[in-house]
């Protein structure tokens, strides 16, 4: 389990975070929403343990995060970012690889070569694996870098809870593959681990997310299982634009819309 | 890791350059030694007795000149181009050198100023010029540059590239009117010492000198690949490695502590010699792909084999007279340089 518990953050005079709680049990998958700037990636690099936060605290399986060594903390937690740009031209294979890193000291074991394979299978991208990353279009590239964070949290046994932490997956991917990263995501968290994921799509929240925390300002606003908590109302409040929710018997979960032109007119 | 056919065929041409352009080395000049009789003299020396097809004259020529010069050659070639990849890697950055963003200058301005104004200062101490008095002013120097540099270059926790390059090129003026006022206050005996900083030489040679530089870049050269996983790692951005688990502090430290190391040494020792650590990388990764694992031990070969053959250059294309290593450098450096820049502004954003 992960949890975050009255997390502040504050840089310069402005406040990013305001006494924002949430936990993720395994086998939940987390969606954090909110509007630009809202505090998002903010919260997401604290829960990583890349900024530390003005007060608050953080657990990851059972123990303060302060208390792991980065060592072993990357043999259990990934972070996919919303872009990766690479400085030099290593092959696709070879960023796949560095997923492997923590998990070796100087040479891969065969074990890691066959992990490499499978995460570049379950990603859809060995037909690129001896490709330059550098040549690559954003949305293959944000691809590799899904192989290569389920790569470095691939099953093996050795920590019983593994930590997913994704900022916008969906970023630069077509729909088929917003799909395909959010389905991995969701079968990760369903193996009885935990998934964090920053999202822009309300649509995909409500489809793949087990529960929301919702942010308006660096607070949270509504939090809870995604049908409940994203109200016309929050979500109207959260985005400073008016949406609608409705229902369709083709879908088990509601659509969230934007209003119509007359309404927006209202709304302002 | 499996090393790929290329790595090995690569590696295998470097050895064999490596000894070829050995025996140019110690053979070629005024006296000529044929590679039967340098492996005789070796052999003689190392009391191996066996041979004794040489001269008294041959035996000191190459033991008392060209042995250390073309060592040296070795050395600061290896670790200088070990230096220039690390360092590259550090900053996430292709055009990042030890001379480009001013570590060499800082080096040699500060050796300079030791020449004239410790003399002027303390006359009577010879101690003050002293191989070593210079060889740990310009570690300081090239260290104090590089921390500034980083520093200045440091904005919110991440290294700000043309910040750095900008910074190199006042740092490099800086110096450059320091290190001239310094010139132009000097005495005749002075300046040609001021020459051999700032253009470089490898003909100060002897085995004081090498035995001075054998720490500062065996152990670069030796310690810097063992980083090899964070500089690929570093490839990814300073956050992403630091998810992989790599302590990124400390292999920064690192870095910056023996690539000052190893310029401040080399400076000390044969002055600047520019674009090594900048053009041999980028050689290596051409042929052998940008894994820090090929290419930190294949730079190191790939230095020494190339400040070797740069050197015989300067010591033979105009005999007797010498031209300074740093001129034949600079003059092949330099334009491959450009086709980088060229070649790159087409595929990735350098700055």
């Amino acid at each position: 389990m992960i949890s975050l518990t009255d997390i502040s953050y504050r840089t310069g005079n402005r406040m990013i975070l305001k006494n924002v709680s949430f936990s993720v049990e395994p086998g939940e998958m987390l969606a954090i929403l909110g509007a630009n700037g809202a505090g998002k990636s903010t919260l997401l690099r604290i829960a990583r343990g890349e900024l530390k936060p003005l007060k608050g605290n953080i657990t990851i399986s059972d123990r303060p995060l302060s208390s792991w060594a980065q060592k072993d903390l990357a043999q259990f937690t990934a972070v996919l970012q919303q872009q990766t740009i690479l400085s030099l031209p290593f092959t696709v294979e070879e960023v796949v690889m560095m997923g492997r890193y923590p998990h070796f000291k100087s040479n891969p074991s065969p074990a890691d070569h066959t992990i490499v394979q499978s995460a570049l299978k379950q990603a859809g991208i060995r037909h690129l694996a001896k490709r330059s990353y550098l040549q690559l279009s954003g949305g293959e590239q944000q691809r590799v870098q899904l192989a290569r964070v389920f790569a470095q949290i691939w099953p093996s046994g050795k920590y019983a809870t593994r930590y997913l932490l994704m900022d916008e997956p969906g970023n630069n991917l077509d729909i088929s593959h917003q799909h395909n990263a959010l389905n991995l995501a969701r079968s990760f968290a369903s193996e009885g681990n935990c998934a964090i994921a920053i999202l822009h799509d309300l649509n995909l929240a409500l489809q793949y997310a087990d529960k929301i925390v919702l942010l308006h300002q660096g607070s949270v606003i509504a939090s809870g299982t995604p049908a409940t908590a994203l109200n016309e109302q929050n979500i109207s409040l959260a985005y400073d634009f008016p949406m609608t929710i409705h229902y369709h018997e083709s879908f088990e979960h509601p659509l969230i819309l934007p209003a119509a032109g007359k309404q927006v007119l209202q709304h302002k | 890791m499996k090393l790929s056919s290329t790595v090995k065929i690569f590696t295998a041409v470097l050895f064999i350059l490596l000894i070829l352009a050995f025996l140019l080395n110690v053979g070629l000049g005024a006296v000529k030694i044929t590679p039967a009789q340098t492996i005789g003299i070796l052999a003689k020396k190392s009391g191996l007795g066996i041979f004794s097809d040489f001269q008294q004259q041959q035996e000191s020529v190459l033991w008392n000149i060209r042995l250390p010069r073309v060592l040296i050659a070795i050395l600061i070639g290896a670790s200088l181009a070990v230096s220039g990849a690390s360092m590259q890697g550090l900053f996430r950055n292709p055009l990042a050198d030890p001379g480009l963003i001013g570590i060499s200058s800082g080096a040699s301005f500060a050796a300079v100023g030791t020449i004239v104004a410790g003399t002027k200062l303390l006359p009577h101490v010879a101690a003050v010029t002293s191989l070593y008095t210079l060889s740990v002013v310009t570690f300081f120097g090239a260290f104090v540059t590089m921390l500034v540099v980083y520093r200045l270059a440091h904005v919110n926790g991440r290294v700000m590239v043309t910040t750095m390059l900008l910074a190199g090129i006042a740092i490099n003026a800086l110096a450059g009117a320091l290190t001239g006022f310094f010139t132009y206050n000097a005495n005749d005996a002075q300046l040609r010492s001021i020459t051999f900083w700032t253009l470089g030489s490898l003909g100060g040679a002897t085995w004081t000198n090498v035995t001075a530089l054998l720490p500062f870049t065996l152990i670069p050269v030796f310690v810097l690949p063992r980083l090899s996983k964070t500089l690929n790692a570093l490839a990814l951005g300073e956050n992403t490695a630091m998810h992989l688990g790599i302590n990124i502090e400390s292999a920064k430290r690192l870095i910056i502590v023996l690539t000052a190391l190893c310029v401040g040494a080399s400076v000390a020792v044969a002055g600047i010699i520019g674009f090594v650590g900048l053009v041999i990388p980028h050689i290596v990764r051409i042929i052998a792909g940008p894994d820090h694992r090929n290419l930190l031990p294949l730079s190191a070969l790939t230095g020494a084999v190339l400040l070797m053959a740069a050197d015989l250059l300067c010591r033979t294309a105009f005999a007797p007279s010498e031209v300074p290593i740093g001129i034949v450098t600079a003059l092949v450096g330099a334009p491959f340089f450009l086709y980088v820049l060229i070649k790159e502004r087409k595929n990735t954003k350098l700055i």
